[in-house]
């Protein structure tokens, strides 16, 4: 005679208990990944990570001004940082100067890592943060820092990813 | 005990037939289909948070997600593989319910499963374009204008297609529109006449010696489709372990690639037309899906349904398979075996 469905035996019971088990692990995973992409736009958005430059377009050592996107990039060696070039001032595009950035709208001056020579601003330059995605460099543009923060990258070796001749 | 039906019971016939179970008798196509289906809602949905349809932004919004973006290379990869596994699951479904012959007295499901089928390739290639790249620009340039070799609608078909006479911002917005609204609506819908349209026949073709023997869809039919569901995912993932979506470099309209291919799955009919025009392009294709329409008028066999291969219908059977081996060859000779200027070359 057949027992009826809802009398099951200690292997059924085991049974059931792993698949529920597998089926609660699986649906977790694949929400927390849609819950994470989700919850995403925030961190990621475009307008702020903002892929900058190939790695190994820049040189070794020196800052390389991206004015459109109102930042310099540093790199010695083997770390790379992000400086803002607003003036701390009046918010104008500071240039890029043998030692430091000069503000041409009202004369402040300010060191290679933009702590403040001289006037009128009186806070240092901000910094940007800073990651190595698939070889480019991107920047945060949506959050400036009052913290310096170097980003640790391998010499030189990374390579193009496939896909990223056009950028 | 008053049992209480689900949503899902109501979809579904309360008793079924021993050998709907059987894996041999739908190889859980339609299944397979379908979870391709809910796994390509959740990804498409959700790459719809972040793709901006504008020239100048979707292939940075493409790269973003695939770089930036945690999990996004899966996400992106998901819906690549699951569109490609769509077309191949959806052409064997077919095939499965001609060979078995499951389409006799069943002519309306037939058709909404054949126009759930062009849905499918409308689908996929709406959605080629969207990445803007090299390959998909120049894809959508080869297709479009295959659809223009088909007399009377194929100009109109074309210039609705691209918005235009070209490939423009505004074949983006509208690829755009019917990929993730208008053709989605269209799946809905005809996804559910579809099922609604299987029970009203009376659950999965079957010979008529094998008919008394059934059981209760709760649980027997729900745990099969919940296992070939589980199944398709497991295969999907596993898929996406391995390959990843493609993306070339940003597209660019002065600079063809060549040769300049369509989708893979229209490359069969590029492959056509660089012998005839008329014939690969119109003619053939045009008998082709005339045949599949007109399978249930065609078929004079007294009923087999549920039976693969029978017998009575091999005259049919055979052209089926005539159709799809001949197809899938100028497919492979198409994506494999033609070089600059649509040479044939050796691949290897």
């Amino acid at each position: 005679m057949e027992k009826p469905l809802n009398q099951i035996n200690r292997r059924q019971f085991f049974f059931q208990a792993a698949l529920w088990a597998g089926l609660g692990v699986l649906g977790t995973t694949l929400a927390w990944i849609f819950g994470d992409l989700w919850s995403a736009a925030g961190r990621f958005s475009s307008a702020r990570w903002v892929p900058v430059t190939p790695v190994n377009q820049l040189p070794l050592e020196g800052v390389i001004p991206f004015p459109e996107y109102r930042i310099a990039l540093f790199r010695a060696g083997q770390k790379i940082g992000a400086i803002s070039l607003e003036c701390t001032h009046l918010g104008c595009l500071v240039n890029v100067v043998d030692r430091g950035f000069f503000c041409p709208c009202h004369g402040s001056y300010f060191g290679p890592l933009g702590q403040v020579y001289s006037g009128p601003a009186t806070l240092p330059l901000p910094w940007h943060r800073v990651m190595d995605r698939g070889g480019w460099i991107w920047v945060h543009l949506g959050k400036k820092l009052g913290s310096r923060q170097w980003l640790e990258v391998k010499q030189g070796e990374k390579k193009f990813e496939k896909g990223m001749e056009g950028v | 005990m008053e049992k209480r039906r689900h949503f899902f019971q109501h979809l579904h016939p309360p008793m079924i037939r021993r050998r709907t179970l059987h894996p041999l008798s739908t190889m859980g196509l339609g299944i397979l289909c379908l979870a391709c289906f809910l796994v390509l809602a959740a990804t498409g949905l959700t790459l719809l948070l972040y793709y901006v349809p504008y020239p100048e932004v979707a292939y940075d919004r493409i790269l973003h997600i695939v770089t930036a973006l945690r999990y996004g290379r899966l996400l992106r990869t998901l819906h690549y593989l699951a569109a490609n596994v769509l077309i191949v699951a959806g052409i064997l479904h077919l095939a499965r319910v001609f060979w078995t012959g499951s389409y006799q007295g069943r002519g309306m499901n037939w058709t909404y499963g054949l126009l759930l089928l062009g849905l499918i390739f409308l689908s996929n290639f709406t959605g080629y374009i969207l990445p803007w790249d090299q390959t998909s620009y120049w894809a959508v340039k080869v297709g479009s204008s295959l659809a223009e070799y088909f007399p009377g609608i194929g100009p109109s078909l074309k210039s609705f297609l691209l918005g235009g006479e070209d490939i423009s911002q505004e074949t983006l917005l509208r690829s755009f529109a019917l990929h993730v609204a208008i053709l989605p609506f269209l799946w809905g819908l005809l996804i559910s006449l579809h099922f609604w349209r299987i029970r009203r026949d009376g659950g999965l073709a079957a010979p008529e010696e094998e008919r008394p023997e059934r059981l209760a869809s709760a649980p027997w039919l729900f745990r099969a489709e919940m296992a070939a569901g589980l199944l398709a995912l497991a295969f999907l993932l596993l898929l996406a372990l391995f390959l990843e979506a493609p993306l070339s470099s940003r597209a660019d309209p002065l600079h063809p690639p060549n040769p300049a291919k369509a989708p893979w799955y229209f490359v069969g009919i590029q492959e056509m037309v660089s012998y005839s025009a008329t014939w690969g392009g119109v003619v053939i294709p045009a008998l082709i899906g005339l045949f599949l329409f007109l399978a249930p008028v065609l078929d004079r066999a007294k009923p087999t349904a549920g039976r693969w291969f029978a017998r009575e219908r091999r005259v049919l059977n055979f052209i089926f398979m005539m159709v799809i081996l001949s197809q899938g060859f100028m497919i492979l000779i198409g994506q494999w075996f033609r070089g600059e200027n649509w040479v044939f070359k050796i691949p290897w």
